[in-house]
């Protein structure tokens, strides 16, 4: 009887608790939120912002599409703004999944932490999202765009950052870097730029050189060019190409990078200070241009010397333009001092962007050809 | 039944009770991207602390910290600061369960009442109480292979987010605010090792004592500066910046695109250290109400002791700011119970020890 009793009241209390303590205290289905993949932030006409957000709709059934589109409300706040997309369609955005922002460039200029701190603060969104400048009017007309891929847009451009270690004309970096960077002196960051291109009548995003943050306030743009030269000061390029501006001989060269590796050293004397940037790049000569022989005899010690010359005389003049045009330290020199120099770069931190605008830079280019790919001759055509 | 720790678990005891919210919450202070050597320093300055802790255990063999300071202040005095250690434990287990729910809280299901957090990890607590320090000793001799089994897999999985040149430049505010988070992590962990001469009555030999001590101390503060290394080398020196920067890290994992999101594992971890810490604490509370007013058995207090427990824990702090705030307040709260105390037990007791010890038996 005992017995009896005891099991039935075991029986009472697994189905009580089977009952009233399974699952979360505030559980969400699936096709209870809209998740969402990517962002862009514009200025709002009534508000403070307007943020569009690219959301993935899946579908069910046997084979499970992915069904993305944009939804555009205005708030006075990051936050604001994302809450109120419930009154259109009637779910709660998920973040978790978000790739990347995208901040047109009235927003940025006028202080980018209004939109990140967000981001690092709530606790769905997370830090290693991308974020990027678009070139066009509106960061909205990017995520309208259509992607070529399957893929919804949002992935396809987070794929296309990640790969950027052989292409290099686009920085890349998430916004945990960017908070990294604000916090100190030099508080300079450059981000991908984005914009949006006609081709064949379909307006596809391209994401192609950089854009320029001193604090967190927009300045400029760089082209592909000037950010891969960027890049090389950075010790930041992992592969890529380089192509010749001249003819050699009668043909262009272009190489293709497979290891390259940046050192800056500082040389300070009394208060003047000198960088030395020494590049050192493995490349092998994957496309001539024409049918000129560049590897016989000498050819390979001049190709390697005219690359070198090439990439000297180019990164001088951006670091020049850089210091003139915009006198930020987008190149990490200013870290370079803090972190080997300490001492030094306590002295003069204070005034940091007039000592970048003095600086002189020497660039260093060492470059050495390991091969030419297959071919052991250029093309030969019969005259 | 006289409950018995072998080394072996009283050694897992210590280091998870050291290890507990620090795990989680960091070495705090502005030491940035020295946070590490404040660690180190942390570690160097509990040496001489933890042997004296060390020494009044094995001194007093067999008894308890309550029982020792009745023993060695006399009647008065005795009871009063056993009645201060026990508001000690009790708000440092309140701390500890409160550190947990704040954690979820904040990380994982913000619209979750905390209070639901801190009752599933008391409760778990107190059935740990009640079933003694020995049921603890081997919880934690079980657990401790999977912790750090996970420390290990998260570090190695961190390396390609590493950026070895954030450690770079050492020192750079100068010496002191390094010196003052050491001292920080001097108090929290390392010095609440105090509660423990509470618990360690029930190690086996005399030698025991300094042995489980130091293995604590240089297992839990091993994997302390290694983390603290590790979050250095993720982070910069935005480090200070949030709250659980071990989280961070962990959630910045991505092998592949396959391995991600692997927060969850440290989560884990962290469950387990606290509940260590959570369950002594409350122990010894138990173990003092006892002793203070006579009580055959600690058992019939837990409960009631339990409850309040994570009641108190619940109203202690506002938010979690308050929580980050407390840190400073703490490190002089804590002198007299982590070192004023214990120093002036220990000198009297080695001078009066043949005294003490005839009276007692």
């Amino acid at each position: 009887m005992k017995k009896t009793i005891k099991i039935a009241l075991l029986i009472l209390l697994i189905s009580l608790t089977s009952f009233f303590s399974v699952g979360c205290w505030n559980y969400r289905e699936i096709d209870e939120m809209a998740i969402v993949s990517g962002i862009a932030v514009d200025k709002g006409i009534n508000k403070k912002y307007l943020v569009t957000l690219e959301i993935v709709e899946l579908t069910g059934g046997t084979d499970i599409k992915q069904l993305p589109r944009t939804v555009s409300t205005e708030g006075d706040s990051m936050f604001d703004a994302v809450r109120n997309e419930i009154a259109f369609i009637g779910k709660k955005a998920y973040f978790s999944h978000a790739k990347l922002v995208i901040v047109s460039q009235e927003v940025a200029r006028e202080g980018i932490v209004k939109v990140i701190d967000w981001f690092s603060r709530d606790t769905e969104t997370r830090e290693n999202i991308y974020l990027l400048v678009s070139k066009n009017e509106t960061a909205k007309e990017i995520l309208e765009g259509k992607q070529i891929t399957n893929e919804v847009l949002s992935f396809q451009l987070d794929k296309m950052l990640q790969n950027q270690e052989s292409l290099e004309k686009a920085p890349s970096g998430d916004i945990r870097d960017f908070i990294n960077n604000l916090s100190t002196e030099w508080a300079c960051h450059v981000v991908p730029a984005i914009s949006i291109e006609n081709v064949n009548g379909e307006r596809r995003p391209e994401i192609m050189g950089a854009a320029i943050f001193r604090t967190d306030k927009f300045l400029g743009f760089l082209d592909a060019l000037d950010t891969q030269t960027m890049l090389f000061i950075q010790n930041k390029v992992r592969g890529g190409v380089i192509y010749s501006e001249e003819k050699i001989g009668d043909s262009y060269a272009i190489l293709e990078i497979f290891k390259s590796k940046t050192k800056i050293n500082p040389v300070i004397d009394v208060n003047n200070i000198t960088m030395e940037v020494n590049i050192n790049i493995t490349a092998a000569l994957d496309e001539v241009d024409g049918t000129a022989n560049l590897l016989e005899g000498e050819g390979p010690k001049k190709l390697e010397q005219y690359f070198e010359d090439m990439l000297n005389n180019r990164a001088a003049k951006f670091v020049k333009e850089i210091q003139t045009k915009y006198g930020t330290d987008i190149f990490g020199f200013g870290e370079k001092l803090y972190e080997d120099e300490s001492g030094f770069w306590k002295r003069i931190r204070n005034n940091w962007d007039e000592e970048f605008e003095n600086l002189k830079v020497k660039v260093n280019t060492n470059i050495k050809i390991k091969n030419s790919a297959q071919l052991a001759k250029s093309l030969e055509m019969g005259d | 039944m006289v409950e018995k720790l072998n080394d072996k678990e009283a050694i897992c005891i210590s280091t998870l009770f050291i290890m507990g919210s620090s795990l989680i919450m960091g070495i705090s202070g502005e030491a940035k991207n020295d946070a590490w050597l404040s660690a180190i320093i942390g570690i160097l300055f509990s040496v001489p602390i933890i042997l004296i802790y060390s020494r009044i255990v094995s001194l007093f063999q067999g008894k308890d910290l309550f029982e020792i300071l009745e023993m060695v202040f006399g009647k008065y005095i005795g009871k009063f600061t056993a009645l201060l250690y026990i508001g000690y434990a009790f708000l440092l287990g309140a701390l500890v369960i409160r550190n947990f729910g704040e954690f979820v809280d904040t990380v994982g299901m913000p619209e979750t009442p905390m209070f639901v957090m801190n009752l599933c990890m008391g409760l778990v607590c107190i059935i740990a109480v009640r079933l003694g320090v020995e049921t603890i000793g081997r919880t934690c001799a079980y657990f401790i292979p999977i912790v750090f089994a996970v420390l290990v897999f998260i570090q190695i999985l961190v390396i390609p987010q590493i950026n070895l040149s954030y450690i770079k430049p050492m020192l750079y505010n100068g010496f002191l605010p390094v010196l003052e988070a050491g001292y920080f992590a001097f108090t929290f962990p390392f010095a609440e090792t105090v509660i423990l001469i509470s618990v360690f009555f029930t190690l086996k030999t005399k030698k025991s004592a300094r042995k489980v001590y130091l293995w604590g101390l240089s297992l839990a503060g091993l994997t302390i500066t290694v983390l603290t290394i590790r979050n250095v080398l993720v982070l910069g020196k935005s480090i200070e910046i949030y709250y659980f920067p071990s989280y961070i890290v962990a959630s910045d994992i991505s092998v592949g695109n396959i391995l991600q999101r692997l927060e969850v594992s440290v989560v884990f971890v962290f469950i387990v250290a606290a509940f260590v810490k959570a369950s002594i604490c409350l122990f010894a509370v138990c173990r003092g109400v006892q002793k203070l007013f006579n009580l055959s058995d600690y058992k019939s207090v837990t409960i009631q002791l339990g409850l309040l427990m994570i009641y108190f824990s619940y109203t202690i702090f506002h938010s979690i700011m308050d929580m980050r705030d407390w840190i400073e307040v703490y490190s002089y709260f804590a002198i007299p119970f982590q070192i004023l105390i214990p120093i002036v037990l220990w000198i009297i007791a080695e001078i009066r020890k043949d005294v003490i010890m005839n009276i007692s038996s």
